[in-house]
């Protein structure tokens, strides 16, 4: 395979050794999508960088993966009953008014500080908003786990319900019927997100859950909706540009087909709450990398003085942490599935055993 | 005699091995042509259709091929839990199904 240079743009040389990481890494992340609904492009994006590839060809390559798996994994939750078509719509058209504000202000801000500023504002949006909103899902999982009481609808989202503005729209399979100008902040925020730190997941299903007032089971599914149409709307905006290197997209694809399948499949042997200590989790353990980035980025800005060793030893942690924290919530998923399908076949047996005596004692 | 179990799992090996070879020969052909199919694939305009309905060609046959392998492999949705269902909605009231009416011409 060669290095290709086309106007400018370097597609990086392909070796085995980069293809199995991409493949890995695309089969962890889907396996992470397939079951919390979003996931694995925080990793990827920065995963490819460290390969060599410029950082547009990277997110648009990780974008153009994203929706045909999102696709799946919607269409095989769909399926299972979990998918709320009309939620994900709405959410959807909303999160895209939301991507086109979240560009205006990184561009402002771009325009305003520079790269470094740009950087910094999108590590302390990372850090503040997975701290909190993780903190709560995180702490949400552990109490629901605690009570062992069935998941229930927040405060805010009953107080909600009852808002009577029209259009009132009623959202069927997540048993919900809301305003459709209250569901829109939520869509705005998510997208607002995906055009800031690029997983716009990480406010939409929690939104969609503590805003909404739908399970975690529906939410993480309808997200799989959301991020097919925003992942689908801007890949045809890199493809124009020409900026997808399609090699590394297939290679992150076979890996991720596989991944966001069995994690679907996950949900259906797993109790509710895992989904949420899976995302609190996962949001906590990036809220850390990207707290260890930040350092960088002041320097750069001047406002903190410290060495390119600190810094680059800083960054260096920073994707590692990123990358355990996909595998941590890779090995909750595998654990509880497997935990899961042992006492179902445990049950299974026992019934099996009970028959054959029932047949005994009848003969 | 073959068992129930055995006739079940007939159609998913033939299914996981036609999706297999067809998956494993779009990805050959298309790694063995890379270098070309690059210079297309990167000039954007309407050669933006061409990544685009790639992923989806690739999506189709590769996905099918792995839930067929998960299928294989005995990893399956759960029976056991029951999943959330939309639950059918009440017909306001006021509206009632409208009714076949016969009419003569005379």
């Amino acid at each position: 395979m060669h290095d290709i240079g086309l106007e400018g743009l370097q597609f990086i040389e392909l070796t085995w050794l980069t293809a199995a990481f991409l493949f890995i890494v695309g089969f962890v992340g889907g396996l992470v999508s397939g079951f919390i609904g979003s996931g694995g492009a925080f990793v990827l994006t920065p995963g490819m960088m460290s390969l060599g590839v410029p950082a547009t060809v990277a997110v648009a390559s990780n974008m153009c993966h994203k929706f045909p798996k999102a696709m799946v994994g919607a269409y095989k939750r769909w399926r299972y009953g979990q998918v709320d078509l009309k939620l994900g719509l709405v959410m959807a058209a909303s999160a895209t008014l939301g991507v086109q504000f979240g560009i205006w202000i990184q561009e402002w801000i771009l325009d305003k500080w520079g790269q470094a500023g740009s950087n910094l504002y999108v590590s302390v949006a990372f850090v503040l908003v997975l701290v909190t909103v993780g903190g709560y899902v995180f702490y949400d999982a552990w109490k629901i786990a605690r009570t062992e009481k069935a998941e229930e609808a927040s405060k805010l989202a009953l107080w909600l319900q009852s808002v009577h503005i029209p259009p009132m729209i009623r959202f069927h399979t997540a048993g919900v019927t809301m305003s459709l100008w209250l569901t829109i902040p939520v869509g705005l925020a998510t997208g607002m997100l995906a055009a800031t730190i690029a997983v716009g997941g990480f406010i939409g299903v929690p939104g969609m859950i503590y805003v909404v007032g739908a399970s975690g089971l529906i939410s993480s599914a309808t997200e799989l909706v959301i991020a097919f149409l925003m992942g689908f709307g801007g890949s045809i905006k890199w493809a124009l540009n020409g900026m997808i290197d399609i090699r590394l997209t297939l290679i992150i694809l076979a890996g991720s087909l596989f991944g966001v399948q069995l994690g679907a499949i996950g949900t259906t042997y797993v109790k509710d709450y895992l989904i949420k200590v899976v995302m609190g989790v996962i949001m906590l353990m990036v809220a850390v990398s990207r707290g260890m980035a930040i350092p960088k980025y002041l320097a750069e800005l001047q406002l903190i003085s410290a060495s390119d060793t600190t810094t680059g030893f800083l960054m260096k942690c920073s994707f590692v942490v990123m990358c355990l924290a996909l595998m941590v919530g890779a090995v909750i998923i595998l654990g509880a599935m497997w935990k899961a399908k042992r006492e179902e076949r445990r049950a299974e047996s026992l019934v099996q055993e009970q028959e054959l005596q029932h047949v005994e004692h009848a003969v | 005699m073959s068992q129930p179990s055995e006739i079940k799992r007939k159609p998913v090996v033939s299914k996981t091995i036609f999706y297999g070879v067809l998956s494993l020969a779009m990805y050959g052909l298309f790694f063995n042509y890379s270098s070309v199919l690059m210079v297309y694939f990167t000039k954007g305009l309407y050669y933006a259709a061409l990544p685009i309905l790639t992923v989806f060609a690739f999506s189709f046959v590769h996905a099918a091929f792995a839930s067929n392998v998960w299928s294989l492999l005995g990893v399956e949705p759960s029976h056991k839990q029951p999943q959330p269902r939309p639950a059918a909605q009440p017909r306001p009231a006021g509206t009632t199904k409208p009714q076949p009416r016969v009419y003569i011409n005379t």
